[in-house]
């Protein structure tokens, strides 16, 4: 091993608590997470030799973590509907109904938003990226990863504010006597 | 006298010049955005979870192989 492959080695290895921290929330599964982490790990250890000195190692990491996530993903996807278009459209569905989650549960919230727009809250909030760096990694144009970013905070304000109901919810009326 | 041969320890007096102000404290904008705070905690988690053995596995294989290869 070179020592530039060495050093970079050191660097990927720096990398890997927060690429686990994506990676659970992607795919909302300890498991899962770490087996997406295993696969990044993987494929750029091996393409190292592509790894262009000088450019954000945590940028490349997460773009291959995110792309490993969402190509299978889309098989799944595939999948499902090849069996039974009529299944997943009812799935769908039903994850746009459940509406309505317990106050202050923040984290069962945010399994309830759609990957991009989890990925994109993640990537910018505590992530670290800026705008830029994160559509680069997401390939996708920077008011896509605006856009996201905003649907998401309205969604999950929706849903956490959703179970707050107003104390003074039509209480239950007492039995009225006519005199 | 039982100092006396001792030179003092200079002791560096931090500069009101380079004296930095505790600059790192959160805005206002950070205080109130109650989303940032949950991801953060709900990210942070997983960040300060100790490497699990089989990600450590992983690299302990890499090396050895790597290392003779």
């Amino acid at each position: 091993m070179t020592p530039q492959v060495e050093a970079v080695r050191e660097q990927i290895i720096a990398v890997i608590p927060s690429l686990r921290a994506f990676a659970r929330a992607l795919a909302n599964d300890r498991d899962r997470a770490d087996d997406l982490v295993q696969e990044t790990l993987l494929k750029a250890l091996s393409n190292l030799d592509r790894f262009q000195a000088g450019t954000n190692i945590r940028a490349w990491l997460f773009t291959i973590l995110r792309n490993t996530f969402f190509s299978e993903l889309r098989k799944h996807r595939r999948e499902v509907a090849d069996v039974d278009g009529k299944h997943a459209a009812q799935l769908t569905t039903r994850a746009v109904q459940v509406e309505k989650i317990e106050f202050h549960d923040f984290r069962r919230a945010l399994t309830r938003l759609p990957s991009e727009q989890r990925e994109a809250l993640i990537l910018v909030g505590p992530a670290g990226f800026s705008y830029e760096e994160a559509a680069g990694i997401c390939k996708c144009a920077v008011g896509t990863i605006k856009s996201r970013v905003n649907r998401a905070r309205v969604r999950l304000t929706q849903m956490l504010e959703g179970e707050e109901r107003p104390s003074g919810d039509l209480p239950p009326k007492p039995t009225e006597r006519v005199a | 006298m039982s100092e006396h041969g001792r030179d003092p320890t200079r002791t560096k007096v931090p500069s009101p010049l380079t004296h930095r102000q505790s600059s790192q404290s959160p805005s206002v904008e950070e205080k109130a955005d109650w989303i940032g705070r949950q991801l953060r905690e709900v990210y942070d988690e997983t960040v300060n979870e100790p490497i699990p053995d089989r990600l450590q596995e992983l690299l302990r294989k890499l090396e050895r192989n790597e290392g003779e290869g």
